[in-house]
């Protein structure tokens, strides 16, 4: 600490600040991830001293991680794939009014979880990091099953549905090279394809227009329809307040990031959800996610912000970078001659507490940055459809086209839109889709790995401590969730009785 | 039964009748996963149709969508898949002035704010993405 106070510039303290401001910024943008963003500011980034750029940097990715959960909160339109678990109730409380409070929430709860998962860094990344050392292929695929689990709670009431939605999701990700051959699989012959189906363009179509879809649904919208909303300073305090009210969903959540942040490729989407999972089987109102309940953004939110912290664990501690983001700050950090490894805590030691310690003032900078948002931003939801509707598609629109500069994945979107559309008027959960098609690619590719290791001896994923541990939590997770179901249906049978 | 239960399996069926006439050329590995994901969704929306069956056997009250217009959702949806093509023919400039003016003209918007609304959108847009972060539209 007084090695930190010592070596406190204001200049770093601006660039901490120009890194939130930037990441918020680029994460509200439809269709930028961290690693885009990280990327974008790269030439201004080497031109900065190491501290100066690791600060830039890491603060951008932070800042992307909350500003993604704006659009998430404000128009049912994630920024990024880890703000799609924030959708479920965040956009909810927006539609009950609760716009700057849900805003609030997000923001407050990712400082904490940014600030959490730093200390977590400074103090137990050996720890963690063989931890994660400990993962292999077969671990990695029976991590991804769990987190398949998720999709069963998302809809308690209507698992299949849920599950249905996830392996929609997966064989859109079949599509393009496959792993094993690199042979075109369901690519129609279109080379935009050959990568798969992308991504951002299919996030942004299955929930934004398949959204503005379902608010015209009650007949043309005019000039003067409005969402009702809450006071925006009055709103602003009473979510920064509530977030420290579900402390048990916030203190998981942030655990659940930190923890599942420093699994190589596991990141912040596998992150939120299975922290909003976790969070709706130990809540004693679990009937209430999904309807606009303060603990269905926390969770989310906490765990994708905590991601941050727990991935510099395996880039700084092993060398190994988790995701694109960590491989972009694994690059920047050896491009100033840092080499991340077990020995960069040994030799670079003031560096790096120097470094956490201006995390930790990122963290509260974003909060602030946060707290002013919701102050301001939640004005968005007085803008009639009409206006709005239009806008957001333009806007989404050259978020799709912005990653490939191809006008294709303009068409992916509105073919994404028309998908999301048919399946939520079907009561299949657009949470499953992202899900599947997040954890799609990974799992063939860990089955394949798992099974080539083994000889095709299916038992792999049976023979490890570790893999029966999360067999154990997949049994609990599946038995949870029919129970919650249980406990919903007696709860939905009573009401129209009373 | 009502027709709309049969609209998310005739979405399934289409999908994997494509992805099972395309993937027989591939090798056994290529396939695998694919293939046992594919199956599992035609599992799935079988047993989803036989609960349903079940269900209205029983005589169990199926709780009816909620009654809505979808006249303009799928408006809105025209006009964006005219987007597209104009995006692909015109560019994003010429496309997305044509769309929002399109737009708030088939859902009334008065005009000064018709034509506020589209420059600065555009402006700021083509400021944004064309000018700071370079890409050409």
């Amino acid at each position: 600490m007084i090695e930190f106070m010592s070596q406190i510039s204001i200049a770093t303290l601006g660039i901490a600040a120009l890194g939130v401001a930037i990441g918020v910024f680029l994460g509200a943008l439809p269709g930028f991830g961290g690693g885009a963003s990280m990327a974008i500011c790269l030439p201004l980034a080497l031109a900065m001293t190491p501290l100066d750029s690791m600060v830039f940097l890491i603060n951008i990715y932070g800042g992307v991680h909350y500003g993604g959960g704006i659009p998430s909160v404000l128009l049912g339109m994630p920024g990024d794939a880890g703000a799609a678990a924030t959708v479920m109730d965040g956009y909810r409380m927006t539609r009950n009014g609760q716009a700057a409070e849900a805003l609030a929430l997000t923001a407050m709860s990712s400082c904490v979880a940014g600030a959490f998962s730093v200390a977590a860094f400074l103090l137990v990344s050996p720890i963690l990091a063989e931890f994660a050392l400990a993962f292999g292929p077969p671990e990695f695929f029976v991590l991804i099953v769990f987190g398949l689990t998720v999709l069963a709670s998302i809809e308690s009431l209507n698992v299949l549905r849920g599950i249905l939605g996830g392996l929609i999701g997966m064989s859109i990700s079949m599509v393009g090279t496959d792993p094993y051959w690199a042979a075109e699989r369901v690519t129609f012959g279109l080379p935009q394809l050959y990568e798969g189906v992308p991504f951002g363009p299919f996030l942004l179509g299955l929930f934004c227009i398949a959204q503005m879809m379902e608010l015209l649904e009650g007949g043309p919208p005019t000039e003067e329809q409005e969402v009702k909303v809450s006071t925006g300073l009055g709103g602003t305090i009473r979510g920064m307040v509530m977030t420290f009210r579900y402390y048990g969903a916030l203190i998981q959540g942030c655990f659940t990031g930190t923890v599942v942040g420093a699994l190589p490729g596991a990141g912040a989407t596998i992150a939120a959800f299975v922290s909003y999972t976790i969070a709706k089987a130990t809540s004693p109102h679990p009937e209430r996610f999904g309807t606009g309940t303060p603990e269905g953004v926390i969770a989310p939110e906490a765990a994708n912000n905590s991601v941050v912290g727990g991935a510099l664990i395996p880039t700084f501690t092993l060398g190994i970078p988790g995701s694109g983001a960590a491989a972009i700050l694994m690059g920047v950090m050896m491009f100033h001659g840092l080499r991340p490894g077990p020995r960069l805590f040994l030799e670079q030691l003031p560096l790096i507490q120097t470094l956490a310690g201006y995390l930790l003032i990122g963290c509260l900078l974003m909060a602030f940055c946060g707290g002013t948002v919701a102050m301001f931003f939640y004005r968005i939801t007085r803008i009639p459809i009409a206006i709005l509707g239009p806008v957001v598609i333009v806007g989404a629109a050259i978020g799709a086209y912005a990653g490939r500069t191809e006008p294709f994945d303009v068409g992916i979107m509105v073919g994404a839109g028309l998908l999301g559309y048919t399946l939520n008027r079907n009561k299949v959960p657009l949470a499953g889709v992202v899900l599947g098609m997040v954890l799609g690619p990974a799992c063939e590719d860990y089955l394949i790995q798992s099974l080539e290791m083994s000889g095709d001896d299916w038992s792999i994923f049976f023979q490890s401590p570790l893999c029966l541990v999360l067999w154990g939590l997949i049994a609990l997770s599946l038995f949870g969730a029919q129970m919650l179901a249980k406990r919903e249906r007696k709860l939905a049978n009573r009401i129209p009785a009373a | 039964m009502p027709l709309s239960v049969f609209v998310v399996p005739a979405i399934v069926l289409a999908w994997l009748g494509t992805y099972f006439s395309l993937l027989p050329p591939l090798r056994a590995q290529s396939l695998m996963f694919p293939r046992f994901v594919a199956w599992s969704i035609l599992g799935i929306v079988a047993l989803l149709l036989l609960l349903q069956w079940l269900r209205a056997r029983k005589g169990e009250l199926v709780v009816p969508p909620p009654a809505v217009d979808p006249k303009s959702a799928w408006l809105f949806y025209g006009l964006c898949v005219g987007y597209v093509a104009l995006f692909w023919l015109l560019g994003f400039v010429a496309a997305s002035t044509i769309y929002l003016i399109a737009a708030m003209t088939v859902f009334p918007v008065r005009w000064p704010i018709r034509i506020g609304v589209t420059v600065g959108t555009v402006a700021a847009l083509y400021a944004l993405f064309g000018g700071l972060f370079g890409i050409p539209l």
